[in-house]
């Protein structure tokens, strides 16, 4: 027998009884980054393709999205701070070790990326747009003949916006469920699968939604591989990490990840969208829905299971007070 | 696509006594229905007035994990297959069932009246079709054939009344 | 130099004296503490063990908190030891996930907090608040370097031990066996 206790009642609030460092609002700028990722990825993909009148919305309509949803993201990550006035400290340094500080300066680049690339299709989208100053236009018109740099930089930013999440997850060796490299891919997928279905959302053309019906059905499948694959890799090491999966299997994640993450997010989508490759009618609308609910929810579960695993002490969790 | 033709209702009825029967293997209990309705109001209801729902020990029981229970997940379920049905036989579209001789709205009114006398009923008797008659019956539990046989008496006795909604 | 703690688990009776030192020593804010105290016991009745650690933060050498600072709060300092600067601590929470040994926690004023060897005290050649306390004489801080420090000199004639050593982090406090 081995039995460990605290004697001297340790109760840092925030720490014990389990971790509780961060709420609701990692996980919602995780999701948000996510997506933006995936949209400014396939924006800039299917431009350097040459396929700005086949694929309208996803190249010029779902960038203009993207600056908001940055905008919101960054709001809820400036909330999660507890000591926000010093927010700026972020940028007095660069810090080659620190996946928070490759994120607070990605972020910096992309927010503007994201500013000018929306800008350069808006009065695609938007025929009436006025710039009302004649030095915005000016501007724009003169860096739109860089359009093809920055679609490249757009294309490497929107893999390590997709990707740092994870990386910064799975930098924690002190959380067991982090502690794996399949998280950081497992995001980058998950990123790229929200991005699809949402320009899947609000696209307008029948051969756009086909083609990113298939993009996403793909993006999908290899999401699920993904995550047998984490479990397997749980499973086969060590006590911690083992402790860790069975929260999955069996423990108090289980009904939540497998039906919301797994089956409404990924496998019904999978399911509707195939049917929908072989003929079978169904408004886009749903699958899309499905998949950016299981993309916020994977980020909610992953973020909430992590600060649940430790190394220490793990019969906290019992204590409820 | 073409709207495929609905099954035999005795091979619906089969098919319905198996996934009862699937029910109990795999989690040992029933069908349900209401319990995951009930669930969600005392959630919803609880959001708003904690302390009404904290004083009536009918609700307080079920206000601390509302939703952690097999009959939600099993509602969740019935629907993406319910979903998933139409979606095969062609099936899914927006529209109200009713008869030629009333309007929608009126069919809404009555639908939703009938919804609400039905649900106090079932929470009076503790469990609906699926729950007390269909689970509850299949364990030749007295209540559950007791509430069935009111059903279809009621049933019987009310149509008349109510015929206009259908023919 | 290289600061580090030894605790003698033979003579730590488990009485908090280190817990309460600490907190009044550092103004720790009331429901919080930088070091508890744990009791292991192993073993088959009649044939029991137990084990009293003092625990608190290990001033680990590769420490995962520094490394991931994004500001660079989470420092090295002389002799080792790993401090917060307040003004710099945005409060992102980062070392607070990145510990295995759960050592750190959110201060109510935002910035991150944790135990810092009483550096404050041990600049002006005192020990700190825990180590003066401890009615045993339980623990010994002192500089590894120093080949006749009290610590240099436990390590070299007892076995000790340090939590978790698989978690990577080379933590610098010790445990007495």
């Amino acid at each position: 027998m081995k039995e460990v206790a605290i004697t001297s009642g340790r109760m840092n609030h925030g720490v014990d009884p389990l971790l509780h460092a961060w709420g609701w609002e990692i996980p919602l700028y995780l999701f948000l980054g996510g997506l933006v990722a995936g949209i400014l990825f396939f924006s800039a993909f299917f431009y350097l393709r040459h396929r700005e009148n086949v694929f309208t919305a996803a190249i010029k309509v779902a960038p203009l999205y993207t600056p908001v949803f940055l905008a919101i993201g960054l709001a809820a990550l400036f909330l999660d701070l507890s000591h926000k006035l010093y927010f700026w400290r972020l940028y007095t340094t660069i810090r080659w070790e620190s996946p928070m500080s490759w994120g607070a300066w990605t972020l910096l680049f992309i927010f503007p990326l994201s500013v000018i690339w929306a800008a350069f299709w808006v009065k695609d989208v938007y025929p009436n747009w006025d710039w009302k100053f004649p030095i915005i236009e000016k501007t724009i018109a003169w860096l739109a003949q860089f359009k093809k740099w920055f679609a490249w930089s757009l294309i490497l930013f929107s893999g390590i916006l997709g990707m740092y999440t994870g990386i910064l997850l799975s930098a924690f060796n002190a959380r067991p469920f982090w502690n794996t490299s399949i998280l950081g891919p497992l995001f980058l997928v998950s990123g790229l699968s929200t991005g699809a279905a949402f320009i899947l959302l609000i696209s307008r053309s029948e051969q756009e939604r086909h083609r990113f019906s298939q993009i996403d059905s793909f993006l999908i499948g290899t999401e699920l591989f993904l995550i047998i694959h984490m479990f397997m890799g749980f499973l086969a090491s060590t006590s911690v990490q083992i402790h860790a999966a069975e929260m999955f299997l069996g423990g108090p994640y289980t009904a939540i990840f497998w039906t919301f993450v797994v089956g409404i997010g990924l496998l019904l989508p999978l399911l509707i969208e195939i049917m929908e490759l072989r003929g079978v009618t169904v408004p886009a609308v749903i699958p899309a829905m499905l998949v950016l609910f299981g993309g916020l929810m994977l980020r909610f579960v992953v973020v909430d299971a992590g600060q649940s695993s430790r190394w220490l002490y793990k019969f906290m969790e019992q204590l409820v007070f | 696509m073409k709207e495929k033709p609905f099954w035999s209702p005795y091979a619906g009825g089969i098919g319905l006594g198996i996934t009862l029967l699937l029910a109990f293997v795999f989690m040992g209990r029933g069908l349900g229905a209401s319990g995951a309705m009930m669930r969600f109001t005392t959630w919803v209801v609880d959001v708003f007035a904690h302390d009404h729902v904290m004083a009536n020990p009918y609700f307080a029981k079920y206000a601390e994990h509302p939703f952690s229970n097999w009959l939600v997940f099993e509602i969740i379920g019935v629907m993406i297959g319910g979903f998933l049905s139409g979606m095969l036989a062609g099936r899914n579209k927006w529209r109200t069932g009713r008869g030629p001789n009333i309007t929608k709205h009126k069919r809404w009114l009555l639908a939703f009246i009938g919804g609400a006398i039905m649900g106090f009923g079932a929470r009076l008797s503790r469990g609906c079709t699926s729950g007390l008659a269909l689970t509850g019956g299949a364990t030749l539990a007295v209540g559950g054939w007791v509430f069935m046989f009111a059903v279809f008496g009621a049933a019987f006795a009310t149509a008349y009344f109510v015929r206009k909604q259908w023919i | 130099m290289r600061y580090a703690m030894a605790i003698d688990t033979k003579r730590c009776v488990g009485c908090a004296d280190c817990v309460v030192a600490c907190q009044r020593e550092n103004n720790v804010p009331e429901g919080f503490c930088r070091d508890w105290i744990v009791e292991e016991t192993t073993g088959t009745f009649p044939e029991l063990q137990l084990e009293i650690r003092s625990e608190r933060c290990n001033h680990c050498a590769d420490a995962p908190c520094v490394r991931c600072c994004p500001t660079e709060a989470s420092h090295y300092e002389e002799g080792g030891v790993v401090l917060v600067d307040h003004d710099s601590c945005i409060g992102c929470k980062a070392c607070i996930a990145s510990c295995p040994y759960d050592a750190r926690f959110v201060h109510p004023e935002g910035y991150v907090d944790k135990c810092t060897f009483c550096i404050h005290r041990v600049r002006e050649g005192k020990q700190p608040a825990c180590v003066e306390v401890c009615p045993t004489h339980a623990m010994i801080f002192g500089d590894l370097d120093d080949k006749n420090s009290e610590i240099s000199k436990a390590l070299r004639t007892r076995k000790y031990k340090t939590l978790i050593p698989e978690a990577g982090t080379d933590p610098h406090v010790f445990y007495l066996l």
